[in-house]
């Protein structure tokens, strides 16, 4: 099975799996259009992903290399957030940081199946939340003052959705 | 990466892509950066309408918004309420959203001169949007109603029930949305047709027979709903004629009360380079076999009691929606094995269509990605595997309103389908 090394920011090499590595739209190119030859020695530079993150990305990646590649349609429009595979619920139990840093590396590596369900994992963090409590999940700082808080209560009042 | 707030901008807005609207609007009371991300100009601009009724007009200028908003909808409904506060008001409008385009107007007030005056001095502010929705059930004089001139108007909407004059010059116009009840309603209909690129239209009366004298050789899509009345033997022609004239329709939906195999096989052989379909039949069967000339045909909805597939090759297919109108029983179907021969199909779904003993000894289709199992009376997980057994490519599943599938089931299923993302609404009322 052709392989290819991919090297972390922290210079640590994985070697992989061409169809593995290929989940990432961004190393398919390069590999594609740069005519980087399978089998070549030369290592692939991922300066933007830590070693850490760069062994959960190809975890997930080997899981899913079998996946048809995602199709549009209306449903995939639709604004829900529930529909998360078993193994990739239990594969995304993982700390907040970890968790932005796949999003992260899932965007800069063009994976659109991790990206979508990393977000997803952090949009069932702010749902039925009331804005208290989503400042507190997040460790985020209240910047408004008490008038502008009302301001944008006071907007929102006459915003529905179109 | 320890924060939220460090990602950057562009990761923000893909998180809040996936929230519902509440959720986002909540969102934006967490922080000025929130504020400005999720409900950002760009998304406000698609997705949210500012909403103002008679009484609430009355406190319009005591307030300053600090979003742009091209989106408004007007509800008059009130007239009590009203007098010269609310028309100050209204007046304000153009001055509080300057970047308007586009505009609801819901009217469902008794007809009174003096109100009457305030709606018309609006219609003159709105002249400049780009989208307007009229929803009218009042009695206005004929003679009141202005005829207006809205030359950048490029969508309208009109569902009037009390109104039968509505009249207006629109260039522009290129999207239509109508209810013809009235001779009136159609001949503004046959007025504007030969601009429009689309077109969605209800008859409730007979008028339709007038359309097949026009030729709307612009139209991509058109929309068809006359389920009151079938087909008449002395239509087939013309319809047939008319249908042959759309040589740029790419998209068609007919709703009727039953589908006529002679005239739908004729359409179909005249639409070769139709790309999307769907047809809704009140009674009776659809036999798919008559529409094998759409050899393009990418995306297809058929909504029947019962529909026979065997005998259609359709290469292109990719979307595919068999099944149950609403408040109707369940769907059957024939020629069920031709449905592993659409090899390019993504996605399925099925609504509250009968399942079958023999499903389980079809090949199985390695295209298909995702499917959707709506509004079942009686459905169980059995069921579900044995069906999604067939699809091994399968990677993403909605369940919604079945009875028979409630938390448990669904839990159960993510365990034994763990590549499988499953979507699940459950079933409103458990009484049929």
């Amino acid at each position: 099975m052709p392989t290819i090394r991919l090297q972390s920011s922290d210079g640590e090499i994985f070697d992989t799996d061409v169809q593995i590595a290929k989940c990432s739209g961004t190393i398919k190119t390069m590999l594609e259009d740069l005519g980087m030859d399978e089998g070549d020695d030369e290592v692939v530079p991922l300066p933007n992903v830590n070693s850490a993150i760069l062994r959960k990305v190809l975890q997930w990646a080997t899981f899913h290399k079998d996946d048809p590649i995602p199709v549009e349609d209306d449903d995939s429009k639709e604004k829900r957030t529930d529909d998360i595979s078993s193994w990739d619920a239990d594969f995304l139990k993982v700390d907040q940081g970890t968790l932005f840093e796949l999003i992260l590396a899932a965007n800069y590596l063009d994976i659109k199946g991790l990206l979508d369900v990393t977000c997803k994992t952090v949009a069932n963090m702010i749902k039925g939340k009331t804005p208290e409590e989503i400042r507190k999940t997040f460790n985020i700082k209240n910047d408004f003052t008490p008038a502008e808080e009302e301001q944008v209560r006071k907007e929102n009042e006459w915003c529905e959705e179109k | 990466m320890a924060n939220i707030n460090q990602l950057p901008t562009e990761i923000l807005e893909m998180i809040f892509d996936h929230l519902d609207y509440k959720s986002r609007r909540n969102a934006t009371l967490v922080c000025q950066r929130w504020d400005a991300v999720a409900l950002s100009e760009r998304f406000t601009k698609r997705n949210v309408i500012i909403t103002i009724d008679g009484s609430r007009a009355l406190t319009l200028h005591k307030h300053t918004f600090h979003r742009p908003y091209q989106n408004l909808s007007l509800k008059l409904d009130n007239p009590a309420a009203g007098g010269k506060d609310t028309a100050k008001g209204f007046r304000l409008l153009p001055t509080i959203f300057p970047t308007l385009a586009s505009v609801k107007l819901e009217m469902a007030v008794p007809y009174e001169p003096r109100w009457f005056g305030t709606i018309e001095h609006q219609l003159d502010c709105l002249r400049t949007v780009d989208a307007f929705h009229l929803t009218a059930n009042c009695n206005l004089e004929a003679n009141r109603l202005p005829v207006l001139r809205m030359a950048r108007l490029r969508t309208l909407t009109v569902e009037c029930g009390g109104v039968q004059h509505f009249w207006l010059i629109a260039p522009e116009l290129r999207r239509l949305q109508l209810r013809v009840h009235s001779v009136d309603q159609l001949y503004f209909l046959l007025h504007v047709l030969h601009q429009l690129h689309t077109l969605e239209v209800v008859f409730t009366s007979k008028e339709y027979l007038h359309l097949y004298d026009s030729k709307p050789t612009n139209l991509h899509a058109l929309s068809i709903d006359r389920r009151h009345k079938g087909m008449m033997k002395n239509e087939r022609d013309p319809s047939i004629t008319f249908f042959g004239q759309l040589v740029n329709l790419r998209r068609l939906e007919l709703k009727v009360k039953f589908v006529d195999s002679y005239v739908l096989c004729k359409v179909a052989g005249r639409l070769p380079q139709l790309a999307e379909l769907s047809l809704e039949a009140c009674e009776g069967m659809i036999e798919l076999s008559h529409i094998a000339s759409l050899r393009r045909l990418e995306r297809l909805w058929v909504v029947a009691g019962r529909i026979n597939l065997a005998n259609v090759h359709l290469p292109a297919l990719r979307t595919l929606l068999l099944g149950a109108g609403e408040l109707s029983g369940t769907t059957k179907l024939e020629g069920i094995e031709t449905l592993m021969t659409f090899l390019g199909l993504q996605s399925l779904t099925l609504v509250n269509v009968s399942f079958y003993p023999e499903m389980h000894k079809l090949t199985p289709s390695y295209s298909l990605q995702r499917m959707a199992l709506l509004h079942y009376r009686q459905l169980n997980e059995a069921h579900v595997l044995k069906l999604v057994k067939r699809f091994p490519a399968l990677r993403w599943l909605r369940i919604s309103h079945c009875h028979g599938i409630y938390r448990p089931e669904i839990d159960k299923l993510k365990r034994l389908l763990p590549k499988v993302a499953i979507a699940f609404d459950e079933v409103k009322s458990d009484r049929i």
